[in-house]
């Protein structure tokens, strides 16, 4: 009985205010997304791998997008494994990587804003996947990639885009091994 | 189920060993040796013993008969000799008629052993019996005696019926038909085909046998012996170290031979030793890794082959 009369106090003054819907900022349909970046990848082989990522999308429609990828990386054997070198002279049989090409298809899961430091954040979570190779100073190795990451409008004709990608790729070492690694990627970019 | 898939994608997903950039090249060689055998000369002498109802072809019967022999023992090669056959029934009118002159017969063996020099002669004796009975005693005793001349222990042969052949207990025996059978010969052929001629080991010693041929000892720089026969080695490299080759002086090893005298073909058998060799063309000093993820060994500092032994 309580509960009806509060109601019925509240439900004009709800009524009176005015809703505000605002249009969504960050349109991406048929427009190409291009991004330049930091990546590292981390897949347990003695190698420190960080790299710099060129990203490419083209926008089918608002949700879902053809993109190419290009990393190099700048590998060098990490401490560990130098120490091994220096001195038994023994080389971990992973092979260094060199760079990354890959293309695929990313998906938009959801649309989201956020208010920060007194802005509105236009965001979307995207998932997605690639193919492509994994070049290193052995071979050409065939690599699949899985994401999901987030793309903000930073500007009129900015964005940033963060990508938490996992990397598998059939190596050939001491026997032939499918190794699958971490590569977060960092881009900032412009779209048009 | 779950369980042991993520333990294969756990175990294949990228795991990292140490490697040998330069490893050690290495080879594995088998040396095989096989001991030779020589002819011996065949000596060979008949004894009949033959029994026909209608003595008239009592000749005729010995002859072709011995002519039947003579064809078999054609294919036993060259150096043969046929001793005087011994009669035992002359006239074929009774069986053990005359006792074996076990001195003439004995005296023969003496004597084709000088016509053989340096041979081992081990004659065979081919007891020709018609009568589907036991031989005499006396014969069979006289056979016994010769059969065991110490000279070179001779083999015995019957063409007779199976009541002879079990009471003599020959090396081989080929039933009796009948007299002109012109399967005699064949018979016997098949017999000396399968024996003769008798086998003695070529030598005592193999000699120096070469652990590595010309194309080896051209590129190999260290080596070692890894497995060796037990017995019959008398001369070799040690087993498990590791030799520098000198080229001046190839490795060698020698095998000592178990010497088996004047065999029959069917019981003689080569003997073959064998060596397994490891050796190193490159970097003998590096490491060897076995399979991924064993601990490296340094090839010229491990005590054993690792190719073969892992």
């Amino acid at each position: 009985m309580r509960a009806l009369i509060v109601a019925a106090l509240i439900a004009p003054t709800a009524f009176a205010q005015q809703v505000r819907v605002e249009p969504r900022l960050f349109v991406k349909d048929h427009h190409y997304f291009l991004s330049g970046g930091l990546t590292w990848l981390e897949r347990g082989d003695y190698y420190n791998s960080p790299g710099a990522v060129f990203s490419g999308a083209y926008y089918l429609r608002e949700t879902d997008a053809l993109e190419v990828r290009a990393v190099i990386f700048a590998s060098w054997l990490g401490s560990s494994g130098q120490q091994v070198v220096n001195s038994t002279g023994l080389v971990p049989d992973s092979q260094r990587p060199v760079s990354l090409l890959a293309a695929g298809w990313r998906h938009s899961l959801a649309y989201g804003k956020v208010a920060l430091a007194g802005s509105i954040l236009h965001f979307d979570v995207q998932g997605g996947g690639d193919l492509g190779t994994l070049l290193t100073d052995r071979a050409l190795n065939p690599a699949a990639c899985g994401f999901l990451g987030v793309v903000a409008r930073l500007g009129n004709h900015f964005y940033g885009q963060l990508d938490l990608a996992l990397v598998g790729s059939v190596e050939q070492r001491s026997s032939t091994v499918f190794t699958v690694g971490f590569l977060p990627l960092l881009t900032l970019g412009g779209w048009l | 189920m779950r369980t042991s898939l993520l333990a294969i994608l756990l175990a294949g997903c990228g795991e990292v060993h140490f490697v040998d950039p330069n490893p050690p090249r290495l080879f594995q060689a088998a040396i095989k040796y096989t001991s030779r055998a020589v002819d011996e000369p065949v000596v060979w002498i008949a004894i009949f013993n033959l029994f026909f109802q209608d003595a008239t072809g009592c000749a005729w019967a010995r002859e072709t008969t011995l002519s039947s022999l003579r064809q078999g023992f054609a294919g036993a090669g060259a150096r043969q000799l046929e001793l005087p056959a011994q009669d035992l029934s002359p006239d074929c009118r009774q069986r053990g008629q005359q006792q074996l002159d076990v001195v003439a017969v004995q005296t023969a063996f003496a004597n084709s052993q000088a016509v053989f020099p340096g041979a081992h002669v081990r004659p065979v004796i081919v007891y020709i019996d018609d009568i589907d009975l036991a031989a005499p005693s006396e014969t069979a005793a006289a056979i016994d005696i010769v059969r065991f001349w110490p000279g070179g222990r001779p083999i015995l042969w019957t063409v007779a019926y199976q009541p002879v052949t079990a009471q003599l207990h020959p090396d081989r025996s080929a039933d009796w038909g009948f007299a002109g059978d012109p399967a005699l010969a064949t018979r016997l052929a098949a017999m000396v085909k399968a024996d003769l001629p008798l086998q003695t080991t070529a030598s005592l010693s193999s000699g120096p046998v070469p652990l590595l041929d010309a194309a080896q000892l051209e590129t190999t720089r260290e080596f070692k012996v890894c497995k060796i026969p037990n017995a019959n080695v008398t001369s070799f490299p040690s087993v498990g170290i590791t030799h520098v080759l000198d080229r001046a002086h190839p490795p060698t090893v020698t095998f000592s031979l178990p010497q088996k005298v004047a065999l029959p073909r069917s019981l003689f058998q080569s003997s073959t030793f064998s060596v397994a060799v490891e050796g190193c063309t490159a970097n003998c000093d590096r490491y060897f890794i076995g399979n991924p993820g064993d601990d490296p060994l340094r090839w010229d500092e491990a005590d054993r082959c690792l190719l073969v032994n892992g």
